[in-house]
Parts: structure tokens; sequence; C-alpha cells
């Protein structure tokens, strides 16, 4: 049955995805550009297909609210629009199946193709398992289900749900038309999607079976296998758009440079759309744009075409809170009240606890964020070989423009990176560059510097494939007996997903009961009663300057709706005195309490289970 | 250019082998909690 319904998402995501190639060659065709290849053709009108799908969601998000009506009538008018766009579709897919004939051609390409095949299933069978991803457990799943069926508006409970951006309307839809499951599917075809970019960008530089190791290693790479699959975050959209962006900078030759020129701001805004460092994407296509045209008004269009397709999460930002990057602003604006904690609590989740702006130290940091990664955000989930791979940088072919646009994207990205969070998980949208990059090196490198270079490169490939294997597979081992249908949902969600068990206990608890309840746990995704996020550092709501003393709190809650408290396991520290003080004047009277089983510490590799009491207090009238 | 043709494929082989080894060495700790007995390995 759990392989039936996967088939049925994978199923919508194709359909999904027909519609976005068919909508986007159409736009290609009236823009009156041709790319070089098939599949190119293919890269380029899903990217255009998708910008616009996500932008209109977002509008629709905005203005009526995602509900299953309203998407499907969306992607109907959308199938529509793509008109002559079906008609080339076909013809794609044939040639796009014989290209695919001939890259597999020699022995080599097909013993790579089949390890391809092998990583994407594991992948794709892995993001068929219920959600249990921290971060989008916490918001990047939680917030567009909350607005779902209604016009979006700001949730100040969750801090994080401003950060939303149009790559969480794709999550929106998925949520919509059928569950976390289409959710995640769509990421993880967005990384299928990324992956076929980086092939095809490889290949122009080097030969195909390189152009395939490539690939390979960019899906086998921990980091990569972690986020289409199980992560639940849609940054790898922006990974796809940046690679699309540099090809078609790449493309811009000849009499329709311009409109290429245009088309690689599209996606370049696309790609800013998913989050808030994306915008370092349009700052440099727009340089580039500027040093090729050397044209103010060009210059000018294109940023128009970036800011079209980009900016309406920073316009919504801007409309809710006066702040467009709520709440990193918030303290100059003005228009909403600032919460010191919460910001400083945000500051602290997005900075890595070992940053710092000393210049030595920001070398050390792009040395570091992979051999000392665990200190710098997750770094080492991208494996060595792109440090291993640098000194062989010198022998990629400088002089093509591609190249240049993919160091200075990811060059760019690298350098923001080091300067504000010095977090590399935020970097997955660079990868795919930095690795045809480096790959580029090392196929140049094996052909030119002897036989030494050669052993090199492929033995620190090979032990590399043999780490992603078993690290790749000794990880999946706890999700394949639940998308194989071997397990229950219930059984799985108790076992792997952070506070399930409490969100259930609540969900019981609350079920024939009126009134919201504030919450103190960060994974909310599976409550199904009204809740609102009480830990100060999540919520823009709870300042602990402005709840002093009881009176105050009771206030507050009554304000806000809130008639039940969950204790779990302790309340925040900011907070705790104020409401145990609450829980002796009588005013919070436990109800309810049980032991729950949650996972523990900074990632649930280490598998560390810990039992926590739950306790569910009445706000007393 | 002549020395770094001949030096450099070393110093390159050499500066993978620092790199592998400190990458690698890194996930002991992750190693030595989901199979405790290759804790034996590093005595």
């Amino acid at each position: 049955m759990a392989l039936a319904v996967s088939a049925g998402c994978a199923v919508l995501v194709l359909i999904i995805f027909l519609i976005t190639v068919a909508l986007g060659k159409h736009i290609l065709e009236i823009a009156g550009v041709t790319a070089d290849h098939s599949l190119d053709t293919v890269l380029f009108s899903s990217g255009a297909g998708f910008a616009v799908l996500q932008l209109l969601l977002g509008i629709l998000g905005l203005v009526a609210g995602l509900t299953v009506g309203s998407v499907l009538a969306l992607l109907v008018l959308l199938a529509i629009a793509g008109g002559r766009g079906w008609k080339s579709l076909f013809r794609l897919c044939r040639e796009s199946a014989m290209d695919l004939s001939v890259v597999f051609k020699s022995g080599a390409a097909r013993a790579l193709g089949l390890c391809i095949f092998f990583f994407l299933g594991l992948e794709a069978l892995l993001s068929t398992a219920p959600l249990t991803g921290s971060d989008a457990m916490h918001y990047h799943f939680t917030a567009p289900l909350v607005e779902i069926g209604s016009p979006e508006k700001p949730i100040f409970w969750l801090t994080h749900s401003f950060f939303i951006g149009l790559g969480h309307e794709l999550i929106g839809l998925g949520l919509v038309l059928g569950g976390d499951k289409l959710a995640l599917l769509l990421i993880f075809f967005g990384g299928c999607l990324t992956a076929a970019a980086l092939f095809q960008m490889a290949r122009k530089w080097m030969p195909l079976e390189w152009a395939l190791a490539a690939a390979l290693t960019f899906l086998m790479t921990p980091m990569v296998f972690w986020q289409i699959s199980t992560a639940g975050s849609p940054d790898i959209w922006m990974g796809f758009y940046a690679v699309l962006a540099a090809l078609a900078v790449g493309q811009a030759d000849g009499s329709s440079a311009r409109r290429w020129l245009i088309l690689a701001s599209v996606y370049a805004g696309a790609g800013a759309s998913i989050k808030y460092t994306g915008w370092i994407l349009p700052a440099v296509i727009l340089l580039f744009v500027f040093w090729m045209t050397r044209s103010l008004l060009w210059a000018a269009l294109c940023s128009g075409a970036a800011l079209a397709t980009g900016v309406l999460p920073l316009l919504r930002n801007f409309l809710w809170t006066g702040d467009p990057f709520f709440p990193f602003l918030s303290r100059w604006m003005e228009k909403v009240a600032v919460n010191e904690y919460a910001l400083e609590s945000i500051q602290a989740d997005v900075h890595s606890h070992a940053f710092s702006t000393q210049p030595f130290h920001i070398l050390y940091f792009l040395a570091a964020m992979t051999v000392r990664g665990a200190d710098y955000g997750l770094g080492h989930y991208f494996g060595p070989v792109l440090l291993a791979f640098l000194p062989l940088l010198f022998f990629c072919n400088w002089r093509a423009r591609l190249v240049w646009v993919a160091a200075a994207l990811c060059g760019s990205m690298l350098l923001a990176n080091a300067l504000t969070t010095q977090m590399a998980r935020f970097l997955l949208p660079a990868y795919p560059l930095a690795l045809a990059l480096a790959i580029f090196g090392a196929a140049v490198a094996t052909r030119e510097g002897g036989a030494y270079v050669r052993f090199g490169c492929v033995v620190t490939l090979a032990l590399f494939g043999l780490f992603c294997l078993a690290s790749d597979t000794l990880y999946a081992k706890d999700f394949l007996p639940v998308s194989l249908g071997l397990e229950s949902k219930v059984a799985f969600l108790n076992r792997m997903a952070p506070d399930y068990q409490a969100a259930t206990f609540v969900n019981t608890a609350l079920a024939q009961r009126t009134g919201k309840v504030l919450i103190f746990f960060r994974h909310s995704y599976y409550l199904r009663v009204p809740y609102e996020d009480g830990d100060p550092s999540e919520s823009w709501k709870m300042n602990p300057g402005a709840l002093a003393s009881p009176q105050t709190l009771l206030a507050f809650l009554k304000e806000q709706g809130i008639a039940w408290v969950v204790k779990s396991p302790e309340y925040p520290e900011p907070l705790a005195k104020v409401f145990e003080e609450c829980e002796k004047e009588g005013l919070l009277v436990p109800e309810a309490r049980t032991e729950a089983e949650t996972l523990s510490g900074s990632s649930r590799i280490y598998n560390i289970r810990l039992k926590v009491p739950v306790v569910l207090m009445r706000v007393a009238n | 250019m002549r020395t770094f043709r001949k030096f450099g494929p070393m110093l390159f082989l050499l500066w993978l082998f620092f790199v592998n080894i400190l990458y690698y060495a890194q996930f002991r700790e992750l190693a030595v909690s989901r199979f405790p007995w290759l804790a034996h390995l590093w005595r």
C-alpha cells in the first residue's frame, strides 16, 4: 500500500514536471532562445516553468490561499498556457532519450550510470518516508501547513515562518495535493534536476565519463543525500536555479545573447526567492550582464526580471513587518516592536558556534569547514573532494566564460557565507557549481599531470565513493522499512520523529476541548489542535522583557486565546520563573501528564534518546 | 616550471594524503557511537 501511494505521488510529480516543461518551452519560444542540446532545453524549460509556478503559487497563497481547488485550477491554467510547448515536449523527450543512449555507450559510463541509478533509487525511496527532518518539522513544512486553506498571514509565534520563500510554495502545493510524501518527492525531484543540470554543465568541459562521475559524486555526497531525501528543506531548488543561471550566461552568444541574459536573471531571481542568502545570485549575474553589455538599460532590464521572479517574499515581509529581511533589520524599521531576546536567538541560530570575522579565521574557515565540519554547520557532510581538488582548479580552462560565471557564483556564495554565518550547510546551492569546477580540474589534471596525479584523484574519488556507500546505506536503514511498507507510519514516527510522542499526547488530550495550546517543544508539525509556540527563542510574541509577572503573563495568554500550556520537559529558561510563579498561585492547573521518548543532541544519527515528562496545564479563569 | 612539473605531482599526493586523513578522522566519534567495538581500533 505504501509503495502504491508513493507511486501515485511520483506520477503527480511527473505531471507537474511535464506541465512546467511545456510552459517553460513555450516561454523560451516566445523569448526566441534556443539551447544547443535537447536536454539543456528540457532543463531550461523546466527551470522557467517552475519559476513561474512557484511565483503564481506565492501570489495565490497570499491572495486566496492554497486549496485543492485553487492549486488544481492553477495547474490546469498553466497546462493550457503551455500551448505549443506540449508539441515540442514529446520531440524533446525523444531526443533526450536518444542522447542518453549515446551517453551510456561505454562500459565505464554504464557502470557509473548503474551507481547513479542506485543512489537515485535509494534517495527516492527515502523521500517517500513520512516527514521527520528537524527544521522541516519546525518550520519548512509547518508554516506552509498552518497557512493552507486561507490567505497567508504573518505567524509571529513562529519567527522562522518569515524565512518562507517561494520554494516553500512548492512544499505547500505538495501538502495540498498529496501530503508530506508529495512535498518531499518534489524536493527529491529538484535534486534530480540539479544533478542533470550539473551533468550538462560538466559535459561541456570534460569527457562523458568524468561528467557522469561529477553527477554521481553530487548525488552520493551525504549532504545532498540527506537534503534531497529526508531533510524536507527546499534549498536544493536554489542550487538548480544557480546552475541554470550560469548555463544561461554561458549560452549568451550571437544575436540572442541579451535574451539569454534576461533568462539568466529570471533563474537568478527564482534562486533568490528561495531564501534571503539567495540574493547574492542576481547580484553576481547583474555584474556579468553589465560587464558583457556595458549597458545600464540592459542591467536595469535584467534587474527587473530578477526582481519580478524573486521579490515576492521580501515584499510580503515588508508589507507585514516593514522589514523585507525580517527580523534581521527590525531594529531599524520600527514597524514591529523588537523582541531583543528572539532576535539574538535567531542570529545565534544562523551562525556557527566557531564564527569569527578575523581575517585569518575566514581563511581558516575555508579549509576547516571540511575537516572540522561539526564546528561549521555540518561542512563535513560535503565530503573532502572540493578541498582535495582545490589545487587542480589551476587546470580549468579559464578562458571559457561558463567557467568564470560558475566560479564567480560559487566564490561569492562562499565569501558571503564566510563573512556572515560560517554555516557550511547553507552552501548547498553552491555545491553543484563548485563540484563541476573541481572535477573539471581533475579531469584535465589526470590527462596532463601524469600517473601520480591520476592515481591520487582516482583513489580520492573511490575512497569517498566507498565512504558514501557505507554512510548513506547506514542512514537509509532506519527509513527503508516504512518506505517499503514493512513498518507502520505511527511506529516509524514514534521511533524517528522528534517530539512526535509529545504531539500525539497533546492531540489526544485536547481532542474534545476548545482553546489554543501553548507549547515549548520545537517540532510541532504533527500537532492537529490549535496551538502557538511559546519558546521565546522561536516566537516573536513571547518577549521575556514584557512578560515579567504572573498577571501580565496571564493577561497575555487570555488575549491570545490560549487555554492550555504544555510543559515539556521544562519551561524555557527566560520565562521559567514567571511560569513557575503562575503554577504556585494556581493560575496554571495540571490536567494530564505523560512521559514521552524523544531524540536529543545535535543530530539524530547519534541516536541519543531521552524520556521527558509532558504536563498539560489548564489556564485558570 | 620544470621544478613544478617535477615536484608538483608529489606535493599534490601529499596534500591529498593529509586532506583525506584529516577528513575521515573527524568521524571517529560518530563511528564509535554507532559501533562501540570500533573504539578498540583507536586504542
